[in-house]
């Protein structure tokens, strides 16, 4: 009996693991993760989410070079026909590559600096601030459990090399 | 009596043991900062000035600092290059333009092992806390200054070998004998009595290039800091790691938010730095 203890744990360990992924795949599910950095294809009834780029952010091979002139009108946004690149008031911004990979992706990353990126907004949590339309004030109110279980999740994927650009400065200062 | 009354029959001295024993206990029990500057103990009793060799760019601003240990407190100088603190250390970094202090950051290493930030703002003959939220000021003249959040405070120092970025071996170097003398440091390696501590370097150009991008790049890319394959850390006795001399001058080189380096604390390019670190880095990379 004492010999079964350590499988058991091991066990215990792994549904634990397991369970903290599926909970991870529902918050993203559920959370519009891949609204934005899932890009959207042509299909036959319209822009659909390209699945076999999941979660990697803006293409690589869909290159912007700058920000677009502000629309007339009211309007401040305008998205690219990925729904992967927004040029607004800070210049234009870039999904990332969600997935694994270890050069372009969250492969290097470790808990700490996701959570932390999340809670501060800022990348890795000491840099650049996170732009917009990230949704940081909405997700930096998540627990540490679910941020935990969202990056179980996204590290579970299968990796997806595509290296997303830096983000764009704006044409004008933002502020004066 | 009160109190106070009370301690106007005890000596200059020993009131001001008082206040800095007082200070440290109210400040490592966690209390919140004070709101004055003049209330933390700097100018008191134990507090000592220091000067890093290699200076973190702050768009020209000219910056003095302080550090008080608690009474018979050392730093644990263990691992060269991560020392440790004890509890109630207190540091003052004064940060000054066109010869007029505009603010000065506080912060202080509480029982619990957390350390506490603030930024006062001078005001006339003392600094007033400055809003955990950060503040940007308009100087005379019209410039723009940008005291820093909490956050970006903590987002520096936070995650550094040692939170304290300034007063470390490499940054000291030739001062540290003097610190061993003064008692200030323990389990200090023992060849720091007569030989200061440094890292191998080709010649000056390399000492002067790489100990800038040790003190303004070291505290995030170091081994287990930020997950990027770019080690600018420099260790006691050590040669610097090779670096990508490309990437490294065009974020330093740049002011686009999104791409410079170090990404806070700076609007203006350090033309100087970048100098240093052109000459050295074009030098190298010539046959």
């Amino acid at each position: 009996m004492k010999a079964l203890i350590p499988v058991l744990i091991l066990l215990a360990g792994t549904a634990q693991a397991a369970d903290r992924i599926e909970r991870g795949q529902y918050l993203v599910n559920t959370s519009g993760c891949r609204d934005c950095h899932t890009p959207l294809k042509m299909g036959a009834h319209g822009p659909e989410p390209d699945m076999a780029r999941s979660l990697s952010g803006h293409p690589q091979d869909f290159v912007i070079t700058a920000p677009v002139a502000p629309p007339q009108g009211p309007w401040m946004v305008v998205t690219a026909q990925t729904a992967t690149a927004f040029s607004g008031p800070w210049g234009v911004s870039f999904t990332a590559n969600l997935t694994p990979d270890v050069e372009t992706g969250l492969g290097r990353w470790s808990e700490n600096d996701f959570v932390q990126t999340i809670r501060t907004g800022r990348h890795l949590g000491r840099g650049r601030p996170v732009l917009p339309p990230m949704p940081i004030p909405v997700y930096s109110q998540m627990t540490d459990d679910d941020l935990k279980a969202v990056f179980a999740y996204l590290k579970s994927l299968p990796p997806i090399r595509n290296k997303v650009p830096e983000p764009l400065a704006p044409l004008a200062p933002a502020h004066p | 009596m009160s109190g106070l009354g009370a301690l106007g029959k005890v000596p200059l001295m020993h009131r001001f043991a008082a206040t800095a024993v007082l200070l440290c206990l109210a400040t490592a029990a966690g209390a919140a900062l004070p709101e004055r500057l003049s209330q933390t103990g700097l100018g008191g009793p134990g507090v000592r000035a220091f000067e890093p060799r290699f200076a973190l760019w702050s768009d020209g601003a000219a910056k003095r600092r302080w550090i008080a240990l608690p009474p018979g407190g050392q730093v644990d100088a263990s691992q060269p290059d991560a020392w440790r603190f004890p509890i109630g250390t207190r540091l003052w970094k004064e940060f000054s333009v066109d010869g007029r202090p505009v603010e000065t950051r506080h912060f202080v290493l509480g029982f619990d092992g957390r350390w506490e930030f603030a930024s006062y703002v001078w005001q006339g003959d003392d600094a007033v806390r400055a809003p955990a939220r950060g503040q940007t000021l308009t100087l005379p003249g019209g410039r723009r200054y940008d005291l820093p959040s909490v956050g970006d405070c903590v987002a520096c120092h936070a995650g550094a070998r040692s939170p304290v970025l300034g007063f470390a071996a490499l940054q000291l170097g030739p001062a540290v004998p003097a610190l061993l003398r003064d008692g200030l440091l323990k389990n200090a390696p023992a060849a720091w009595a007569t030989q200061a501590p440094d890292f191998i370097a080709s010649g000056p150009a390399e000492h002067a290039a790489r100990g800038y991008l040790h003190g303004n790049c070291g505290h995030c890319h170091f081994d287990g800091g930020v997950p990027v394959p770019l080690r600018l850390a420099l260790d006691v006795g050590q040669p610097p790691a090779p670096v990508d001399a490309a990437q490294v001058l065009r974020r330093a080189g740049t002011r686009n938010p999104y791409q410079q380096m170090p990404p806070l604390g700076t609007r203006d390019l350090d033309r100087q730095g970048l100098a240093l670190l052109q000459r050295h880095f074009i030098q190298e990379t010539r046959p």
